[in-house]
């Protein structure tokens, strides 16, 4: 995107914002329908279940309306609200108390857990929901900092100082634990792992 | 930029993420975080997942349906804060102003109150100060505690606490 359709952009969701800062409920449910698919994505990775994620995000939306005055526009409105979307899933798996394969302090050392990878059935159907049933257990398996850095850079739509920015982290932090939670995706789902040279 | 962070980061260039060792990992965690410009140049980067990933993720994604959605809509409809009005600005305006408004006017009163009655010398951070001349309307006492005198004016009652001297 060009430095001047940013701007129009940029310009644009300043109008929106304040809209909705005002109360605007056209304004509010525009913003609702913008980003409710990227703010699902990343809470269904964090949390792992749909019914927890659909939580957060109605959760994270009522608290972004709440505070649409305290937002500074020093970021987008998408990053900053991604970062009330992370914190709401990651203090929703904390309370849920979630039984990790791998301790919720666990070093980025640690050796991955198991995970059972049986020979893959050959109904395609089968082994598509065979995999994402690995991933998801895989995912699962990561720390917390980890699966909040996996879960943005999975939407594949962030940036690397957005991921950043939402995590409140340094960029060279961000890709630490990106390499560390991948590696231990790649341990554990040796076929999702990129090929060799 | 020594020699390993420049190996560092042309092996980054090159193989990506996955190209590097663990201990390569951390230096250049160490050097994007210490080094804001070489950082820079790598922040505008979309993150993406490779191939075999993305198709992993995608199919395993099921996003809400519609009426999902606007289940999820009309809840954060009712759970927002009232939908702003012209006079509710003027509401929080008040509730700014009153809790400041009430703290002067216990200043103002204090400050009556010291500088209205007679310089007795009392300590200049200690609002009271021991009465000077006064008529004496009413007394009442509680056993040993302190002594409740009612001094009526003209036009107010004053309310006078004398306290007993300690032995």
């Amino acid at each position: 995107m060009n430095s001047v359709n940013r701007s129009a952009v940029d310009k644009s969701e300043v109008r929106l914002l304040q809209r909705a800062r005002d109360g605007d409920r056209d304004a509010r449910r525009e913003l609702f329908e913008q980003h409710r698919e990227i703010a699902y994505r990343v809470a269904l990775r964090v949390t792992n279940r749909p019914e927890d994620a659909l939580d957060v995000v109605q959760d994270a939306f009522i608290r972004a309306f709440d505070r649409l005055g305290t937002f500074n526009r020093e970021s987008g409105f998408r990053t900053w609200f991604l970062r009330i979307v992370t914190n709401r899933a990651l203090d929703l798996i904390r309370a849920r108390k979630v039984r990790l394969a791998v301790p919720l302090d666990s070093s980025d050392d640690d050796p991955a857990p198991a995970v059972s990878s049986g020979p893959a059935p050959p109904d395609a159907g089968m082994q598509s929901s065979e995999l994402g049933d690995r991933l998801r257990t895989a995912i699962d398996a990561l720390p917390p900092a980890q699966r909040a850095v996996f879960s943005l850079y999975a939407t594949g739509e962030l940036t690397y100082a957005e991921i950043a920015e939402a995590l409140d982290i340094p960029v060279g932090t961000v890709m630490s634990r990106l390499y560390h939670a991948r590696r231990r995706l790649h341990e554990l789902l040796p076929d999702l792992a990129p090929p060799d040279g | 930029m020594s020699k390993t962070s420049d190996d560092i980061l042309a092996k980054f260039a090159r193989d990506g993420l996955d190209g590097l060792t663990p201990d390569e990992v951390n230096l250049l965690e160490g050097l994007l975080n210490s080094r804001p410009d070489v950082a820079q140049e790598l922040e505008p980067t979309v993150a993406r997942p490779d191939e075999r990933l993305a198709a992993a993720l995608q199919a395993d994604e099921q996003l809400p349906s519609d009426a999902a959605w606007q289940n999820v809509w009309d809840k954060v409809e009712t759970g927002a804060a009232p939908v702003a009005t012209p006079g509710s600005r003027t509401l929080r305006l008040w509730r700014v102003l009153a809790p400041v408004t009430a703290a002067a006017a216990c200043l103002v009163m204090v400050l009556m109150w010291q500088f209205g009655g007679q310089d007795t010398g009392a300590d200049e951070f200690w609002p009271l100060s021991p009465g000077g001349t006064f008529e004496i309307h009413e007394i009442e006492t509680y056993g040993d505690a302190t002594f409740l005198i009612a001094a009526g004016g003209e036009e107010s009652v004053d309310v006078i606490w004398v306290l007993e001297q300690e032995s």
